[in-house]
């Protein structure tokens, strides 16, 4: 069936009393009975507690709290800065030896094992975006020898790797962060745009696109959201950066995208 | 309920002022959670587990005036994650449950108006659940996209992705496909 065309604002309308009809349509349970399980269930736990302002100890107790968590993760990051600067091995080694000893896991950090970026970051998830997991190896996920790299710009480690739900078996997806709350999703195998320029939704990428002016041999984008994203075409078909967490800017995809292949 | 009136019962929160928001927030969280899951002794758990929790954790809440979105939160939150442990969805095509009246009375207008509401709410129903929790924040109780990333503790741009793929499927129903990408 065939409807009319309408604006976006009529379908706002439309959606807003389809789902007001959708719930209006439910008749619950009675209340009572409902009421009278909740009533004692919350005499049975623990008494509501009323609403107050905290005292005055536990103002300061929480600021101590505060203080002290600022504290220590001002010295967890010096003693990570120590590892990261251009002296940082001499350093390292001093301050090894005057705390009696290496730890393991900075060991394990410079064997460059593969961090699941996901995990620590729930607020992206690729399943709202079509992705599923599709293995973590390069044989795994189908792509050519090579896959997909460990580390990207020195900082951001893979995370999982993605295919997009569908038909579509060609794109694939591997997530990076930095450990900083900077999260990218580079996407390869996608089909290009018609044109690098203007703004449309792209089908293969799934979101609209605005792009800027085109670099070299790249095209920075920003996408619905607001993030910032980079493509460029490449042997596997077209290949996207894209910020999905943090506040990584457009220009900082482009140093990137040098070391990318 | 007058804001006044919901951060009085709120700060009040006694068994009286719990039962006051109960009564007047049941029916609402109980048919959002009901969508959801398909089942009404689930629903009926979900709710209820829902006023429990937002009566002992209120002062979590910074804005009285959103009470009932919080609430619809709370229970659809538990609402997902049991699906989520489930590994399912629900999907409903009860069509008893979409009568809107008879789609062959009234005006071509009207007659088209229904056939396209009916459209929709099939949409609806097969929503995943996290772009069905910021349709419902949106347009049933009106929330910005910040307020509900803030309900949600997630960032605005998954808010705005959730909700983007959403009316894309709604609208696609409808053949807009392009009004919806136009306008998020």
């Amino acid at each position: 069936m065939k409807f009319r065309e309408r604006e976006s604002t009529d379908t706002d309308k439309l959606i807003k009393e389809a789902l007001r009809q959708e719930l209006e349509s439910v008749t619950p349970p009675p209340a009572g009975p409902v009421w009278e399980r909740i009533g004692s269930r919350l005499a049975s736990g623990a008494p509501p507690v009323p609403a107050r302002r905290p005292l005055f100890w536990q103002r300061w107790a929480t600021l101590a709290a505060c203080l002290l968590v600022l504290f220590v993760g001002g010295f967890s990051y010096w003693w990570w800065s120590l590892g990261q600067g251009r002296h940082g091995d001499e350093l390292r080694a001093t301050a090894d030896d005057l705390l009696g000893g290496r730890p393991e896991a900075a060991a394990d950090t410079e064997k460059g094992g593969t961090w699941d970026g996901g995990r620590d970051y729930p607020a992206y998830d690729p399943a709202d975006e079509g992705w599923r997991p599709a293995g973590d190896s390069a044989e795994e996920s189908g792509l050519p020898p090579g896959g997909w790299p460990l580390v990207i710009g020195e900082r951001f480690r893979l995370g999982a790797v993605y295919a997009r739900e569908g038909v579509d078996t060609a794109c694939r997806a591997a997530l990076y962060a930095d450990g900083r709350g900077n999260i990218l999703l580079w996407i390869r195998g996608l089909e290009p745009p018609e044109r690098f320029a203007g703004e449309a939704f792209w089908p293969e990428l799934g979101i609209s696109v605005r792009w800027l002016p085109a670099e070299q041999d790249s095209y920075p984008f920003v996408d619905s959201s607001g993030l910032p994203g980079l493509a460029w075409p490449g042997e596997e078909g077209c290949q996207v950066l894209v910020v999905r967490a943090g506040d990584l800017q457009a220009g900082a995809l482009s140093a990137l995208k040098p070391a990318l292949p | 309920m007058d804001r006044d009136r919901l951060q009085s019962l709120l700060e009040q929160n006694d068994r009286q002022a719990q039962k006051e928001l109960f009564e007047h927030y049941y029916r609402r969280t109980y048919a959002v959670v009901y969508r959801m899951v398909g089942s009404r002794e689930l629903a009926e758990d979900f709710t209820q587990e829902a006023f429990i929790k937002a009566f002992q954790n209120r002062s979590q809440l910074r804005d009285p005036g959103k009470f009932g979105a919080w609430l619809a939160v709370i229970a659809t939150n538990l609402a997902r994650n049991h699906l989520k442990r489930e590994k399912k969805l629900y999907f409903s095509d009860d069509p008893a449950a979409l009568n809107t009246g008879s789609a062959a009375a009234g005006t071509e207008e009207q007659v088209m108006r229904k056939l396209e509401l009916e459209q929709v709410r099939r949409a609806i129903r097969r929503l995943p659940p996290e772009q069905y929790q910021v349709v419902v924040l949106q347009y049933y109780y009106d929330l910005k996209l910040e307020d509900i990333a803030a309900l949600l503790k997630v960032n605005l741009g998954t808010v705005k992705s959730r909700l983007f793929r959403a009316r894309q499927k709604l609208a696609r129903e409808l053949g807009t496909i392009d009004g919806a990408e136009e306008s998020i």
